[in-house]
């Protein structure tokens, strides 16, 4: 608990505030999972091409791996250390959020280049449904992880985003393929405009965890 | 001291709420997803310890927490004045982990199994070493997440393991690639005949004993470790093998009845005689044969039809043919309008139960798809009209496919409502049927059929005129007096037929 608050001030410059925090995030967990992501994408069903059943589940499968990996980035060591500083703690956990969330993107991206390239000839898989699928699955985990960090100290803090997934994936188990469509399913875009509603749901939890803590 | 560390991590694994947790909602999901089917104890115990996987996720995580537990929040300095050794602390977790997940497994499987097969409906056999096997994949599960705690204490270990492992699971669920090297082997189809399920509990077993061993071969390899670790493998390669080795092939079956093949002559009340491994019943006047786990189901099949046995004369139902159980896998009844049941079963009684009541309903009338006019030789009968209101008793009556619906043209989207849908299984598969009866009819027939239901007199109106009605000549427009209705829809003119 701070004994004095700063008088809020202009922000710094981002580089100011953006290398510091690039170099205090916990990145060896995204390290470990856009490669492997990447390479499930690149050796499942070796010297065959990819079936776009299974080419989902490679992109459904690096979704859920990148995402509880970046919520590994908002884990603040220095967390009850830091805050006393004048950046508020909404300014760094969303800096946190936006950085681990571009590599997780960049990840998914590599890895939907890999599958994409790997489908059969006359084969697609459509990269908006995709993607917002891999939206929610990234941020549900990071909206996880940033209700925890809140409360608990530690890295082991962050796998609440992985505890969130497992308990979304499952929930929605008794509702059958309504909610992970296979590809051309004829309710496939009804169910990623549920997919895209849920995203806002989402970035309302991790508005409400960043917050300062008080 | 070693008793007190492992009896201190039983303690704390027992009160950590996130094995609990998943274990309530596993245990949900299965049962709601178990509760569209009628029990089928084999198929059950496949889906509960297939759903008992998220509570193995979850002792992964616990696991790995409490291995790891001496490196996180400055303890190492502390802990390293303490007599006991870390090893010391490795050998509480492997002992005490895969015991409490082991618990959590068995409260989560055995009282709902338990329940399930209790059930009056319950078909099918409980095989004991499938419930075992997921109380054996905790264990596994729990022994791993310490291993990996020990040899990569970072927190996203288990979060990668447990995506690999389901990635695995759900990209192959038949075991093609990884065999029953898997930890959980979820598609079945009671035709494929027995699973290898007592292999499988010893590979689970041997593995977790490997993993812990594994642990343990952290601090160093001592002679009894490495013992250990190598005689788990020695018994979990085999195991494993041979589990692979006896695995039943999808789609081709090991013979040709599922479920313990029972003799079927003293289970034959019917004097039908038991054919194909099958015992048949007599319920109202009409047969029914079930591959003998799957008698319990006949009460079932009996009420889906009984709105219609009761409502024809007694003579009628001389033309219903035995009802026999098939496979759930063959994609197609036997006929046109061959009246059979599945070795799956909706609770639904829209579903597979509707089905049997539109074929009941054509048999009982006469209609013969297999006649010289085919399936269209009830266009503008009388008795296609009755086998519509005798369908109509027993469940939704549909609207009348329009003319190129009965193209078998697939149709996105939902399903409309002129079709039946019916599930074969959690796996998406379906059965599409346009109309209910096996033969074409049109609005008029179907118009005709819902004026019939809404007469109270009508029950009476088609006892009497039974012999008429059912006629292959009687026209709808000759009985539409019989029946006390009036014309107003024109026959025939919608329905496509050579």
């Amino acid at each position: 608990m701070p004994v004095t608050r700063s008088a809020p001030g202009p922000l710094p410059p981002a580089p100011a505030l953006l290398l510091p925090l690039a170099r205090a995030i916990d990145w060896p967990p995204l390290a470990v999972a856009v490669p492997l992501a990447a390479a499930l994408a690149a050796v499942v069903r070796p010297g065959e091409p990819v079936d776009p059943s299974l080419g989902l589940l490679v992109l459904r499968t690096a979704a859920l791996l990148l995402g509880a990996a970046a919520a590994f980035a908002l884990v603040d060591a220095m967390g009850t250390g830091t805050a006393a500083t004048p950046v508020p703690r909404w300014v760094r956990q969303w800096a946190r959020t936006v950085m681990a969330g571009a590599v997780a993107a960049a990840g998914w991206g590599v890895t939907y280049a890999i599958v994409a390239a790997r489908l059969a000839p006359g084969d697609a898989l459509p990269l908006a449904g995709t993607a917002v699928e891999a939206a929610g699955c990234v941020l549900a985990a990071l909206a996880g992880a940033a209700l925890a960090v809140r409360h608990h100290p530690g890295r082991q803090a962050a796998l609440a985003g992985v505890l969130v997934q497992l308990v979304l994936v499952v929930a929605a188990r008794p509702v059958g393929d309504a909610a992970w469509p296979e590809p051309g399913a004829p309710h496939w875009d009804a169910a990623h405009v549920w997919w895209a509603a849920a995203l806002p749901l989402f970035v309302l939890v991790l508005l409400l965890a960043h917050r300062d803590v008080r | 001291m070693n008793r007190a560390l492992v009896l201190f991590e039983a303690r704390r694994l027992l009160r950590h709420p996130v094995p609990w947790a998943a274990a309530a909602l596993a245990l949900a999901v299965v049962a709601v997803r178990n509760a569209a089917w009628l029990p089928d104890l084999t198929m059950t115990a496949i889906d509960t310890v297939a759903g008992s996987s998220l509570v193995a996720a979850a002792m992964l995580v616990v696991a790995h927490l409490a291995a790891s537990r001496d490196r996180r929040h400055g303890l190492p300095e502390r802990l390293a004045a303490m007599p006991a050794r870390e090893v010391a602390r490795t050998r509480a977790v492997v002992l005490a982990a895969p015991a409490v997940g082991g618990l959590v497994a068995t409260v989560m499987i055995f009282p709902y199994l338990l329940v399930v097969s209790a059930s009056d409906t319950a078909a099918g056999r409980l095989d004991p070493y499938e419930a075992f096997g997921g109380v054996a994949l905790a264990m596994l599960a729990a022994s791993a997440g310490a291993a990996l705690g020990r040899w990569t204490p970072w927190p996203v270990a288990p979060p990668v393991a447990i995506f690999l492992v389901a990635f695995a699971l759900l990209g192959d669920p038949r075991g093609e690639y990884g065999g029953w090297f898997l930890p959980v082997v979820p598609a079945h189809d009671v035709s494929w005949g027995d699973r290898p399920t007592g292999w499988h509990l010893v590979y689970l077993l041997a593995a977790a004993v490997f993993c812990a061993a594994v642990a343990l071969l952290r601090h160093g390899p001592r002679p009894a470790r490495t013992v250990v670790a190598l005689a788990a493998l020695l018994v979990a390669v085999p195991a494993g093998a041979s589990a692979t080795a006896s695995a039943p092939a999808p789609g081709t079956a090991s013979r040709a009845a599922p479920g313990p093949a029972g003799p079927a002559g003293p289970a034959d009340q019917g004097g039908q005689g038991g054919q194909g491994g099958q015992v048949c019943e007599r319920h109202d006047g009409v047969s029914y044969c079930a591959y003998p786990a799957y008698r319990p189901w006949i009460g079932a099949w009996a009420r889906a039809v009984r709105p219609i046995v009761s409502a024809v004369p007694r003579r009628a139902l001389e033309r219903i043919p035995v009802i026999r159980q098939g496979p759930a896998h063959s994609s197609a009844l036997d006929g046109p309008n061959t009246p059979r049941t599945w070795t799956v079963w909706s609770t639904d009684p829209g579903q597979h139960g509707t089905v049997l009541a539109g074929r009941v309903a054509a048999a009982v009338t006469g209609l013969d798809a297999t006649g010289p006019e085919g399936r269209c030789g009830g266009l503008g009968r009388a008795r296609t009209v009755v086998a519509l209101w005798l369908a109509g008793r027993a469940g939704p009556l549909l609207e009348a496919p329009g003319p190129d619906d009965w193209r078998g043209v697939p149709s996105g989207g939902p399903a409309p409502a002129w079709q039946l849908r019916v599930r074969m299984g959690d796996d998406g598969r379906e059965l599409w049927f346009p109309g209910q009866l096996g033969v074409r009819y049109g609005a008029a027939e179907v118009g005709y059929a819902r004026r019939l239901l809404g007469r109270p007199d009508a029950d009476r109106r088609v006892r009497a005129g039974w012999d008429v009605l059912t006629a292959p000549g009687t026209t709808i427009e000759q009985a539409l007096p019989l029946l006390g209705l009036r014309p107003e829809f024109p026959s025939g003119k919608d329905v496509p037929c050579p």
